[in-house]
């Protein structure tokens, strides 16, 4: 009996179990996917809770839920992975061996990075929105919010997710000018990179989307303190801005079993083939989804299309064949802009953002690029499927590869 | 009690009966739905294909502005308008039809094929003129000119009795029901186009405007000698670097090299070259072993993106 042991039951190692189930003879292979805990969140869902859009309850399941009964879950802390001897040591002292790893950890908020973030204020004027608990908490915050300047201050790149920042900054307009209160808010979007927009089309297709609704932005800010107390934000280049809320998108590291066994870089990230997703200095190791040190998003339908490309070069890799399928960097998402309108963005490596219809060249439904409604409800009907066909393993009828078809090169 | 045992039996068998016939129902289903899975990715696959192909045809765009071209007709014309067209369509057919005949066309590529040897054609005086009209040809061609000028004239002056009557039934209404034109609109009449005001132009999209580059995240804007930048400066093409482009990169931004600068600048590319990302500021501190502090003293503008502009690397970017 052979065995693929998956670390990390979330959105890229769920997919890969149940879909690996299916196509591995069981009586060959056994498979073991490995968390610490039953509780699967809905990630793209933290966006909403702020706003009151969707409940907690909707946003969690049980892990066991998600998993084919056929996949041996185990939910138990992982201690280390020692790649020379094949195996993962678990919390517990026992120890799994493997023939396959996949490397699903993800990657997880680390706002102790930012000296002062977690101090006087956490979660009552300094909040983030990456956990459940910080989202509960920025929603009590902006339903008893009456005025004054909130900012949105991302604390570095990568994060998860990179337009979910934007998404907060233009709901957050849209919610504060249905309660009547928008001209008595401020609303400041502070990046570390130039702007909101870094790419050349988005720049100039979107690049009004913030002036129209009266958002600041504070570009190359790059956050050196906060302090909680006299409610201030500070950059290393001097810059110091005061605030009545601040959303901070925390610094984002790799699960901490990877830098704990030591197979990640400074970040935690994990250094993986480009196009292979290999693990580059682990044998029969792969790396899906956040974990990856990737220039590719860490999203989502990031997971799901390079869990397309993995399900090949595994098989080929047991068959001991060379691994034929490439990642291409491939990512899609809606972006929430407000009002019930959202937009949506395909790209991949070496694509940009470009405007056009998706996926049906000239008929859509969805469109790139632009806000309307078809496409928040594409974001809402993606709640669905993402607990029903994509965490299934399911097949989408969407190809794993970025096509031109549809878009406008311009 | 042994009935009673039965009839129990029996509703078992009964539940189970229906519970299989669900069971097997929900099989059906699920299995319909693992075959029409591959089926839509096919059939989405080629109508994609398909509708590419009439999207690169331009199929459309075209469309796009016929629904602009229809949006006019609506504002510019009513209902009525549209009813009387449909009635006219006939005679218009007609007349286009007799002006298509063969021989009319011919006529006419005949008569408008003088334009192709216009500078041999003298020009004419008044002797001239009458001259020519001894040729049989042209008092034939006068005689038919003379005959449509008749006919057009006619039809004016039906056209004009025709609306002086319409004029004067006004006229008659309106004496009679005198008050009512004082009435408020009905807020229905429709604006009329007039032909005079050309539609304003639409506006080009934005991204046409300052960009008309293909795809791909790095287009050039520039070549410097030989080297191909980007809008915002950066080299397209990270392997075109040189140490003394660096230099020269580094006046540009206002940065006089020393060692400790180098340091960094090596440190970056050789992460880029793993990574294909351009490291932020935390990343450098640990690959370069420096501070933050260190870093802003070294590259005191936004470190990150002028660091990797010296070094020729891609602008650090978010997704968008």
């Amino acid at each position: 009996m052979k065995r693929i042991v998956i670390l990390g039951a979330g959105t890229a190692g769920t997919a890969m179990a149940n879909r690996l189930v299916r196509l591995l003879p069981e009586d060959e292979w056994q498979l073991i996917l490995l968390d610490r805990d039953d509780v699967h969140l809905y990630q793209p869902g933290l966006l909403f809770l702020p706003f009151g859009m969707y409940r907690d309850d909707e946003l969690t399941r049980s892990r066991t839920r998600t998993v084919d009964p056929r996949v041996d879950l185990r939910l138990t802390p992982i201690e280390r992975v020692e790649p020379d001897t094949r195996r993962v040591v678990l919390g517990n002292g026992e120890s799994v061996g493997y023939d396959f790893l996949i490397l699903a950890t993800g990657s997880r908020v680390v706002p102790e990075l930012t000296p002062g973030l977690t101090g006087e204020g956490w979660r009552t004027s300094a909040h983030d929105f990456y956990t459940l608990e910080g989202a509960r908490a920025l929603r009590r915050a902006f339903e008893t919010f009456t005025g004054g300047r909130i900012i949105i201050n991302i604390a570095e790149m990568p994060i998860k997710c990179p337009v979910a920042p934007l998404e907060l900054a233009f709901l957050a307009d849209a919610y504060f000018t249905q309660r009547g209160l928008r001209d008595k808010v401020e609303i400041v979007y502070a990046t570390p990179l130039e702007g909101p927009f870094t790419k050349p089309v988005c720049s100039s297709v979107l690049g009004n989307m913030f002036g129209n609704r009266n958002i600041q932005v504070a570009g190359d800010f790059n956050v050196a303190a906060v302090d909680g107390r006299a409610r201030r934000i500070s950059a290393y280049d001097g810059r110091e801005l005061e605030y009545d809320l601040l959303v901070s998108v925390p610094v984002h590291n790799g699960a901490e079993v990877i830098t704990k066994s030591g197979l990640g870089d400074a970040g935690g990230w994990i250094p993986t083939d480009k196009h292979t997703l290999t693990a580059t200095r682990l044998p029969n190791t792969f790396v899906l989804g956040d974990a990856t040190d990737l220039p590719s998003s860490k999203a989502g339908a990031v997971a799901h299309f390079q869990a397309d490309v993995l399900t090949e070069n595994l098989i080929a890799a047991i068959d001991d064949r060379p691994l034929p399928a490439r990642f291409d960097g491939h990512a899609n998402c809606f972006i929430e802009t407000g009002h019930g309108k959202a937009m949506l963005i395909d790209f991949n490596y070496d694509t940009q953002p470009l405007p056009g219809k998706f996926p049906l060249p000239g008929l859509g439904p969805f469109t790139l690029l632009e806000e309307t409604a078809i496409n928040h409800w594409g974001k809402l009907a993606f709640k669905w499927i993402y607990w029903n066909v994509l965490l299934a393993g399911k097949e989408l009828p969407l190809d794993h590869r970025m096509l031109m078809a549809g878009k406008r090169a311009v | 009690m042994n009935k009673e045992f039965t009839t129990i039996t029996e509703r078992l068998d009964t539940v189970l009966e229906q519970l299989a016939y669900l069971t097997e129902r929900q099989r059906k289903q699920e299995e319909l739905i693992a075959e029409l899975t591959p089926i839509a990715k096919l059939a989405l696959g080629t109508a994609t294909e398909k509708l590419d192909q009439l999207d690169q045809q331009g199929y459309f765009a075209f469309g796009k502005e016929l629904v602009e071209v229809a949006k006019k007709v609506i504002e510019g014309f009513s209902p009525q308008d549209v009813h009387e067209l449909g009635d006219a369509v006939v005679q218009i057919l007609q007349a286009v039809r007799a002006m298509t005949q063969p021989a009319v066309l011919a006529v006419a590529a005949d008569a408008s094929s003088v334009m192709d040897d216009a500078a041999a054609v003298k020009p004419l005086g008044m002797f001239g003129m009458v001259r020519a009209t001894r040729d049989d040809d042209v008092q034939k061609g006068m005689a038919i000119m003379i005959e449509v000028l008749r006919r057009i004239g006619h039809g004016a002056n039906a056209v004009a009795e025709k609306s002086k009557q319409l004029e004067d039934k006004k006229a008659k209404l309106q004496l009679a029901l005198g008050s009512r034109k004082q009435k408020k609109p009905l807020g229905i009449e429709r604006k009329r186009l007039t032909a005079g005001t050309p539609a304003a132009p639409r506006p080009a999209p934005a991204a046409q405007a300052s960009c008309a580059v293909p795809a791909g995240p790095q287009p050039s804007a520039a070549v410097i000698d030989g080297i191909a930048y980007t809008a915002d400066g950066h080299l397209v093409d990270a392997t075109a670097w040189t140490r003394r482009l660096g230099e020269t990169l580094a006046q540009m931004q206002g940065v006089t090299l020393t060692d400790a600068h180098w340091a960094v600048l090596e440190a970056a590319r050789a992460d880029y070259e793993t990574t294909a990302v351009s490291p932020n500021i935390r990343r450098l501190t640990q690959i370069a072993n420096v501070t933050t502090k260190d870093l802003y003293a070294l590259f005191p503008k936004a470190p990150g993106r002028t660091i990797a502009k010296i070094a020729g690397l891609p602008k650090p970017a978010g997704c968008l």
